[in-house]
């Protein structure tokens, strides 16, 4: 199934066969595909429908054991035309919760005000309850209590580990190419491995196989270049964008403050329609992020903060003309490099690097539909970890693991379907498989809709940060040390587990109003986090923990007219618990409950917009409750008093005086942004202007404090902003 | 630029979000110095290091220390102000250390005052051990080869208790070979009426230096291990200088609050001296516990 005009596979359309006394219908799956079977030889009715598209409608003459291939091409309908349209009854927006998972499209990406013309992704996040990100700086989202290294961001089955720009309204996913995301905020299903707690899963656009399309777009604080079109006519098609910041050369000669920050991306598609049953897509994608999160000071040059994103990926899609299976193959590569420090020789580095391969079979029947497969990872991780008050720790480490997953989607009735998955995953901690059910479940009925999810996660790789500094940007990847008698950890063996329960509940009135409600828990054990010390320093010295996370969600999404109004609040009460042997010496109790620092317990988003006499108009206002951190009594020095010796010759060092960890709490979080946009169509081509102002009433939201130096860095003050873009086709 | 307090008030109502933005990262505390050192009638000169407590972390600069330090003897009332000096460590940063050239006195009180400009004082009481003996005692009726060595005086704390035995043996193809051994005895110690008692296992030391002989190297079994004499060795410390769970792990003990006897202040002064005494058991008791004479 596929856009007429672009030749874009499109999912989720209703597709009904009728005749022979039956009526079946399903829809179609992400890369467009519909199946039936089973059917009678006969003749048939297949009609197709979906919002926005001319209704199609062909007879079918089925002889006994054919099989037959329908590519139905869906006609757009851009002007009001005298014919059967299928459009929407209801809000024609957005995401639906749906036991944590919402399905975001481009249209939902664009409603959130950014200072350019083109959306992101990145934009979009921030608007979603139990979605806490550093800030507009920094680049790291929290989802539901987990943190940026344990959810899983993937562009077309490729990992990207640290994919969000250093400014956070910015992503490696511009909305031109997006073609849907689906963000699980827990309760995933078994075809995703490896993570504990969230999965973003992206899939690009295929470029235009039918005529040539791009745009250009400027704006103080982005550049943007997009390019789509065929290669081969109707087989082989190209998709390419390329963007860059400009804020540090246009945005700070108008505004006072510095904003030192560099970035790009490159995504580059490319789609081959190989037959009527098969097609080929490659994907490479670079993204470069540098800045400096602190003030510059006289005596001291700021540290700068940098990341290099690189994957490349192939997928090979295979339906056999005589089993009613469609087959898989993904093959790809993921590099991260980041690194803190002086920019010519930053004195923290960590990378990691991924290779994978993915092997799935699914199958499409009439009642039950399920994938099962294969996928093979090997990662090696580096880090060396340097910086001041301390010496250069090195840590290097390969590994490779292996799972299995079959998921099942089964329809109970006409109102409930039940995914019911299980994973097998093999780490190289141990010899025998982690099992991993998980089960999603949905019910429908006249506007009600009541989903749930629950499922076990485990994750090998540990992400760790300095914890101490609040927003801290730098991350070092290292893994579990395996269990083989050996090893003198306590950590040994001891894969990270996860545990989440989803529950939610919506309603849609049918007449511009849907409210909505879920709720969560997850619990975390083995959990690996960075070792409390009062020593001024970094390192991978890892303390065993347990954490849990609960809370709710609650959205009213209106739209009456041109207006539209989403509100949404979450709660989110996350608590970690250690279990450094050492806390019963310090604090007189065997473990200590802290709350993590991106715990943030309230947030709300009020995201309106109205078309008013060809104008776009997008206000988002978002509050996000203060994050903790661990507030000094003072700094000064310790030696070691071990012997009779002469303390003059005891190397000492400098130390924290730190009451308790994350005793205190930073101020709160808000902002208001605002955007205007229209459109004019010059020819072919057509024109968008938007004026948009970032921070309106200029709060001095903190983004990143150094409890050492105690430099503090505020997010972007308040910036306006004039966005231009051309687009042609 | 707008800076609506209005808005922001209305729009983070009951939220308590407030409008402050400001942010006070350090507590701050009255205490004005931490102090590390060890007071020791073996230590010609005493020495201890003082840092002060400041509100921002920085390497010290090579400049005088805003601070006062005094000595007193309890016992005759003699107090002494000692000399700062700035110690340039390995990693180029800078330390003030505090000293007086004389050594300290056994079984005597000390009080060790260190006064900022405003008069306020960081003060620890260190107390030396008194003079010990060591008196190796004959073994016990139950256990023969079980000698209780004896630790008389005032001596609050043993740390660092380690037995070290010197021992030759034939080693196969190579002739005769001298090594010693060192086994740690820190949980073999028990406090008594005036001292302490250490019982020292031979037999049981005898199987932990064979062990470590054949875990080395091949040995000749007939001519047995030969007893060369043993050395007792330990810490006489002051009843404070005692780490958690008997180890000096520094991750440990840099957690301000652990092991600490400062006060108005943080860090430890430690004071004791170091004893060691050497012997050789009789042939018979040797024997009994498997060494060859």
């Amino acid at each position: 199934m596929t856009d007429a005009s672009t030749g874009q596979a499109l999912d989720l359309v209703n597709v009904v066969v009728e005749g022979m006394g039956v009526s079946e219908g399903t829809t179609t799956r992400s890369d467009g595909l519909y199946q039936f079977t089973r059917l009678e030889a006969g003749a048939y009715v297949l009609r197709a429908s979906f919002i926005g598209y001319r209704l199609f409608s062909d007879s079918l003459d089925l002889a006994p054991g054919q099989v037959l291939t329908a590519t139905i091409a869906l006609q757009p309908v851009e002007t009001e035309l005298d014919e059967l349209v299928v459009e929407s009854a209801g809000i024609a927006s957005v995401a639906v919760p749906v036991a944590g998972l919402q399905t975001i499209r481009a249209a939902d990406i664009d409603r959130v005000p950014t200072p350019d013309v083109s959306g992101d992704l990145a934009s979009l996040l921030t608007t979603i309850p139990g979605v806490v990100s550093t800030g507009d700086q920094g680049g790291q989202l929290f989802i539901r209590g987990g943190e940026p290294s344990q959810n899983m961001v993937m562009l077309d089955g490729m990992l990207v580990y640290q994919p969000f720009h250093i400014l956070g309204f910015y992503s490696a996913f511009p909305s031109d190419i997006v073609n849907r995301a689906d963000i699980y905020a827990g309760g995933f299903g078994a075809k995703f491995g490896g993570r504990l707690s969230s999965v973003i899963d992206i899939r690009s656009r295929d470029g235009n196989t039918r005529s040539f399309a791009g745009s250009g777009a400027i704006s103080p604080f982005i550049g943007a270049l997009q390019f789509e079109g065929p290669l081969i006519p109707g087989r082989v098609s190209l998709l390419a964008s390329y963007r860059t910041a400009l804020l540090d050369r246009i945005a700070t000669q108008y505004i006072d403050d510095r904003l030192p920050f560099e970035f790009d991306d490159l995504f580059a598609k490319l789609y081959m329609k190989v037959s009527s049953t098969s097609n080929l897509s490659a994907t490479y994608l670079k993204t470069n992020d540098s800045g400096t999160l602190e003030d510059a000071r006289d005596d001291v040059v700021p540290d700068e903060v940098s990341w290099t994103n690189e994957v490349i990926g192939g997928r090979y899609l295979f339906l056999p003309r005589n089993v009613p299976v469609a087959a898989e193959l993904r093959i790809s590569h993921s590099r991260l490099e980041n690194g803190i420090g002086p920019a010519a020789a930053p004195v923290r580095t960590s990378s990691i690097e991924d290779t994978h391969i993915l092997l799935t079979a699914s199958f499409v029947g009439a009642r039950v539909n399920a994938d099962a497969g294969m996928d093979l990872r090997t990662i090696s991780l580096a880090s060396e970890l340097g910086g001041l008050y301390q010496n250069v720790e090195f840590r290097n480490s390969r590994l490779g693991n292996w799972g299995n997953f079959l998921e099942m989607d089964i329809e109970l009735g006409e109102h409930a379907r039940l995914q019911p998955s299980l994973r097998a995953q093999f780490y190289k901690v141990r010899f025998q498989p982690y099992l991993e059910p998980r089960l999603r479940f949905v019910w429908e009925r006249g506007g009600h809709q009541i989903s749930a999810a629950t499922g076990i996660h485990h994750q090998e790789i540990v992400g760790l940060t300095d914890r101490r500094d609040a927003a801290n940007v730098f991350t070092a990847w290292t893994s579990i040390p395996p269990a083989d008698g050996r090893s003198q950890s306590v950590d040994a063996g001891r894969i990270q587990k996860a545990t989440h329960a989803i529950v939610g509940y919506s309603i849609d009135s049918g007449r511009g109003l849907r409210l909505s409600a879920e709720g969560f828990y997850k619990y975390y054990a083995n959990l690996l986090v960075a070792e409390w010390t009062a020593y001024p320093r970094f390192t991978t010295r890892m303390q065993p923990a347990s954490g849990r996370s609960a809370g709710f969600d609650v959205r009213m999404d209106a739209q009456r007219g041109p207006i539209y109004l989403q509100i949404n609040y979450g709660y989110s009460a996350t608590r970690y618990r250690a279990e450094q042997a050492s806390i019963l010496v310090w604090y007189g109790e065997e473990t200590l409950d802290f709350r993590p620092p991106h715990d943030r317990r309230h947030q709300l988003n009020l995201l309106t917009g109205a078309e008013v006499r060809g104008f776009d108009v997008s206000v988002h206002w978002t509050y996000g409750a203060g994050l903790p951190y661990s507030r000094a009594i003072g700094f000064d020095g310790f030696a070691l008093i071990d012997d009779i010796v002469n303390v003059g010759e005891v190397p000492a060092s400098r130390r924290v005086i730190y009451e308790r960890p994350y005793n205190a709490q930073l101020p709160g979080y808000h902002r208001l942004d605002v955007s205007v946009e229209r459109s004019f169509d010059i020819g072919r081509s057509r024109l968008t202007a938007q004026a948009s102002a970032l921070n309106v009433y200029d709060r001095a939201n903190i983004f990143y404090l150094d409890v050492f130096t105690l430099q503090r860095v505020d997010q972007l003050p308040f910036i306006p902003s004039l966005g231009l873009k051309v687009a042609f086709q | 630029m707008i800076r609506s307090t209005f808005l922001c008030a209305v729009l983070a109502a009951g939220m308590g979000a407030g409008c402050d933005s400001e942010i006070d990262p350090v507590i701050g505390t009255e205490q004005p110095f931490t102090l590390y050192g060890v007071v020791s009638p073996q230590l010609d000169t005493q020495r201890v290091i003082v840092f002060p407590i400041e509100g921002q972390l920085r390497q010290l600069e090579a400049e005088p220390l805003d601070a006062l330090f005094s000595w007193t003897d309890t016992a005759t009332g003699a107090t002494s102000t000692w000399q700062d000096s700035l110690i340039r460590q390995p990693d180029g940063s800078i330390v003030h250390m505090y000293w007086w050239p004389e050594a300290a006195d056994f079984g005597r009180t000390y009080d060790v005052r260190v006064a900022n400009a405003e008069g306020v004082e960081t003060h620890v009481t260190v107390r030396v051990p008194g003079v010990s003996e060591i008196d190796i005692q004959p073994p016990g009726l139950t256990s023969s080869t079980v000698v209780p060595v004896r630790v008389r005086g005032d001596v609050p704390n043993l740390l660092k208790l380690e037995l070290e035995y010197g021992f030759d043996y034939t080693q196969s193809g190579l002739g005769e070979k001298l090594e010693s051994l060192i086994i740690p005895y820190g949980e073999q110690a028990s406090p008594v009426a005036d001292g302490w008692v250490i019982q020292v296992n031979l037999a049981r030391d005898y199987r932990t230096v064979l062990d470590f002989i054949r875990s080395q190297r091949a040995i000749e079994l007939a001519p047995g291990i030969q007893l060369r004499g043993i050395q007792i060795r330990f810490l006489a410390a002051s009843a404070e200088w005692s780490p958690p769970g008997g180890e000096f792990d520094p991750e440990i003990l840099v957690q301000p609050g652990t092991m600490d006897n400062v006060e108005n202040g943080f860090g430890f002064v430690g004071a004791g001296y170091r004893v060691a005494h050497s012997w050789l058991p009789a042939d018979s008791l040797a024997n009994a516990a498997g060494f060859r004479q």
